[in-house]
């Protein structure tokens, strides 16, 4: 039995209201029963008492001991009397219902008078009822003259029980307030039953119709009748149907959609709650929707384990803050990788709730925008590296050749002491400079232009410009990658290594850059350290600027990841970090597939 | 995990249903009185007198007379009543279903017929005043005595009197012979009156006993039970001296003196516990003295009708022997 609810509570309370009703009627019968009792003790005493002083009187004239005796002895039978007696002017008792009394003295008698009392009865000749509560007792006395005794003052003296009245009284009210309480009981009980036929089981119909709203299962048809709870069970029946109707156009729409459209439970430890997804999931995903009923997180598995973290920490920040995030990942799923974007939302469910935050979201497949952008970049590298050896193959040799020729030219006018020597040598200068500039161009548009075991020296390039261009001290640590690394991927990389030092010389107000790439057992990993002003990308997510933006889309073309650390060193300062897994540097093709 | 316990709702309504039939019949409160028992002056019941200050439960009623102890039994006044045993029968005569339950004193010569000095003998009361207390030990008395001596009550004239005021009759000199029991054949005889018949001959019929109705309440039977322990109790005060309270209080309530007590008392026999559970058993001695009287009473037009002896006995509430 639950005990909190309006039927138990309404029985209850009329139990209590009904109790108490009993006793305050009990009180007041008991104290209207106990006035009646003593108003009539009050009458029956004062009657037995002048009549019995009237016959006292008028047989002690005549001198009827026997009639006095009989008189008093239809006294005796009297209930509430406790004693009565009849004594003469001397105070001796000369008849008494308990005739073990006769002949005694007044005061040895068991009655509650006083001589004081009994001295104004007598002085006063005026009988006298006088209670005693303490005691409980009523006494009437009563006088008579003793015509025969010389005209002496006798007493007719009649003591009452009080408490018998005070407990036939009590005796009442608690016989009435028996009845009525077990009526009341009764009544009560029959009044919970009827709550429960009309309302707790209604009530719990009721319950059960709004329970199965949502839940994919037939709502149970409205309670019969036209009282309240009935137009209540069809309101809900009809609500129930337009929601069903609304929710039939939103799973149409849902399932027009190539992109997935899902929907996080309302609260993230929330029992049977599954997430809702429409059904590009189980296009994209390759698995049934139902699983995430069972498993809400049955889609994370698909993510690539290096992805999991970015998109957690972005599930959390919705849930902790109202507003919109995107962001990038793969899935590994039977037909390969695929890249996914991601827009998710969240917002308050309502006014009232302040706890929650519902989260919500598109995710779309931009596996082919991904493959675009990488040919892109392939292309751009490809042109470049053409230009490059264009430029060293082609415009750098006929520049060579000008050079020499121009030094033969110097040298033969200087031979025939021409005024023009000079100038030719200036020509010969001039190439070249035009020369080196040349090949520097070449070697910036194609700074491992042939092979990938250039690396080293492509970055030992990069090393020299940075010293000569910012004045920085700057390191390389250059393993052999050439097992590992193809041309088009090792071009990526050195432009990773190039932006990335670049933007340390450039920004960080740094004292010495560090360059590092090096193989480990499964992938490439790349490092870019410095000492300069520490580097927050989340700062930087909205920044106008390209650089970072290209060098993600190389990682993410390649397949690797990059992650900015602050450096925990005294002199500060970030470490670029960029991991390359082999899979995606030994084969580009493989890791495009 | 709340736990909840299922109420089926069939058994509430009937638990319901019943607690609301059993308040509307719920008897109304009846008036509350004692146990109250109507005793008169015989020294027979002082035994029964004494117990006053140890039982709580009840009243006794003290009333000077028998047709006034019979009355209030049979007006319902009293709840119990002590009788004799032609009084039981007319009782029963009368549907006030009495039942003896204890038998308080057999009278041995405590019941007499008196008369003046003069006459010696009851057959020189033919024609003469004798004072009676009619419907009462009296009456049987004199009936049986008369019957003895070969006469009826029509043979003297009957003057009804109360038992309390033969002796007052008899001093006043207005009658010739008077039918008494002690505390009165006492005074009398100290004051000259000559006992021409007393009970000492008749056995059990003189007797005093206790009676109850039979339809008494079920709860007066604890009250009854301890009176009659109590009472059986006590040891009847045959030889105690002068001076001691209690006998003070039964010396005034007899208005005797201590020598007057004494003879009276060797008039009545106190049955004990034993002799009374013998006494009041269905077919003992006082069962068959019932018939016996019930058959001589109703010959003699004292009993309206006859009466069933069987169920005037009951020893149950007795306490057991010690």
């Amino acid at each position: 039995m639950r005990l909190r609810t309006l039927q138990f509570q309404l029985s209850a309370l009329v139990l209590a209201f009904g109790l108490l009703a009993i006793a305050l009627s009990a009180l007041r019968q008991y104290r209207r029963d106990v006035s009646i009792r003593l108003e009539q003790m009050r009458l029956t005493a004062y009657q037995e008492g002048t009549r019995m002083a009237s016959l006292a009187q008028h047989f002690f004239r005549r001198r009827l001991p026997n009639s006095t005796d009989l008189a008093l002895s239809y006294v005796t039978v009297q209930p509430d009397l406790r004693l009565g007696v009849i004594c003469n002017g001397d105070d001796r008792v000369l008849y008494a219902t308990q005739k073990r009394w006769r002949g005694s003295l007044l005061w040895d008698c068991p009655l509650a008078v006083t001589p004081h009392l009994i001295s104004d009865i007598r002085q006063t000749f005026e009988g006298v009822l006088s209670e005693d509560a303490d005691k409980g007792v009523l006494v009437a006395v009563f006088p008579f003259r003793d015509v025969a005794g010389g005209m002496k003052k006798g007493l007719v003296i009649l003591e009452y029980d009080l408490h018998s009245a005070l407990a036939a009284a009590v005796s009442k009210a608690w016989n009435e307030s028996a009845a009525l309480g077990l009526l009341l009981l009764g009544g009560c009980l029959l009044l919970w039953s009827l709550l429960q036929k009309l309302v707790a089981e209604r009530v719990s119909q009721i319950v059960e119709q709004t329970r199965q709203i949502g839940a994919d299962k037939e709502v149970p048809a409205p309670i019969p009748g036209n009282d309240e709870l009935a137009e209540i069970s069809r309101g809900i029946d009809e609500a129930a149907l337009r929601l069903r109707t609304s929710e039939w156009r939103f799973r149409q729409v849902a399932a027009s959609m190539r992109d997935i459209f899902w929907v996080a439970p309302a609260a993230p430890a929330a029992p049977a709650t599954a997430i809702y997804v429409n059904e590009a999931y189980e296009r994209l995903f390759l698995k049934p929707a139902h699983q995430l009923r069972l498993h809400r997180w049955d889609w994370l598995r698909s993510v690539v384990r290096e992805d999991r973290r970015a998109v957690l920490e972005m599930i959390r920040a919705l849930r902790s803050t109202p507003g919109e995030l995107e962001m990038e990942f793969r899935i590994q799923c039977a037909e390969g990788l695929r890249w996914l974007g991601c827009r998710g939302f969240s917002f308050r469910r309502g006014e009232d709730d302040e706890r929650w935050l519902q989260v919500a979201g598109v995710t779309a497949d931009i596996t082919n925008r991904k493959e675009m952008q990488k040919r892109l970049l392939q292309a751009a590298e490809n042109e470049r590296r053409r230009i490059g050896q264009d430029l060293h193959d082609d415009v750098c040799q006929r520049l060579a050749a000008a050079q020499l020729k121009s030094g033969v030219l110097q040298s033969a006018l200087r031979r025939e002491q021409h005024a023009r020597a000079e100038l030719a040598g200036e020509v010969a200068s001039e190439l070249s400079e035009a020369t080196e500039l040349a090949r520097a161009y070449a070697r910036g548009m194609a700074p491992v232009a042939m092979r990938a075991e250039e690396m080293a020296e492509a970055l030992d390039d990069l090393k020299k410009f940075i010293e000569r261009a910012f004045s920085i001290s700057c390191t390389v640590n250059c393993e052999d990658t050439s097992d590992t690394l193809n041309t088009e991927d090792a071009a990526q990389v050195f432009r990773i290594a190039q932006e990335l030092t670049t933007n340390a010389a450039k920004h960080a107000s740094a004292s010495w850059i560090s360059v590092s790439l090096t193989k480990g057992d499964d992938e490439l990993r790349l490092e870019v350290a410095h000492d300069g002003a520490r580097f927050d990308p989340s700062l930087r997510a909205h920044a106008k600027g390209m650089g970072l933006h290209m060098v993600r889309q190389r990682v993410d073309a390649l397949g690797g990841s990059l992650a900015f650390h602050a450096r925990h060193a005294a002199d500060g300062g970030t470490i670029a970090v960029c991991e390359l897994p082999f899979a995606h540097g030994q084969d580009t093709s493989h890791h495009i597939a | 995990m709340r736990k909840t316990v299922k109420i089926r709702v069939l058994p509430v309504i009937v638990t319901g249903v019943l607690l609301c039939v059993a308040g509307l019949l719920w008897p109304s409160a009846l008036p509350r009185r004692q146990f109250t028992v109507a005793v008169g002056i015989w020294p027979g019941v002082e035994r029964l007198l004494e117990v006053r200050g140890s039982w709580e439960e009840g009243n006794l009623m003290e009333l000077s007379w028998s047709g006034a102890v019979t009355g209030a039994f049979h007006k319902r006044v009293a709840d119990a009543a002590v009788v004799s045993l032609d009084e039981l029968l007319r009782l029963e005569a009368g549907d006030a279903q009495p039942q003896a339950v204890l038998v308080l004193g057999i009278s041995a010569g405590s019941d007499v017929l008196m008369a003046r000095p003069g006459i010696a003998s009851v057959a020189e009361l033919r024609g003469r005043r004798v004072g009676v207390e009619l419907r009462s030990a009296g009456e049987y008395l004199l009936t049986r005595v008369l019957r003895m001596h070969g006469m009826v009550l029509q043979d003297v004239e009957v003057v009804p009197l109360n038992l309390a005021e033969t002796e007052t009759a008899y001093l006043e000199n207005d009658l010739d012979a008077v039918v008494t029991a002690d505390p009165w054949r006492a005074r009398l005889h100290d004051a000259g009156a000559q006992t021409l018949a007393d009970s000492g001959a008749m056995g059990l019929e003189m007797s005093r006993v206790l009676v109850v109705r039979r339809d008494a309440p079920e709860n007066h039977d604890a009250r009854l039970r301890q009176l009659l322990a109590a009472s059986l109790a006590h040891p009847g005060h045959e030889n105690e001296p002068d001076g001691n309270t209690e006998m003070d209080a039964l010396l005034r309530r007899e208005e005797l003196t201590l020598h007057q007590w004494q003879q009276a008392i060797r008039l009545v026999r106190l049955p004990g516990v034993s002799e009374n559970r013998r006494l009041l058993e269905a077919d003992g001695p006082l069962a068959e003295v019932l018939k016996e009287m019930s058959v001589r009473m109703l010959a003699e037009g004292m009993l309206p009708r006859a009466v069933e002896t069987g169920r005037l006995l009951n020893g149950d509430f007795l306490p057991p022997i010690p």
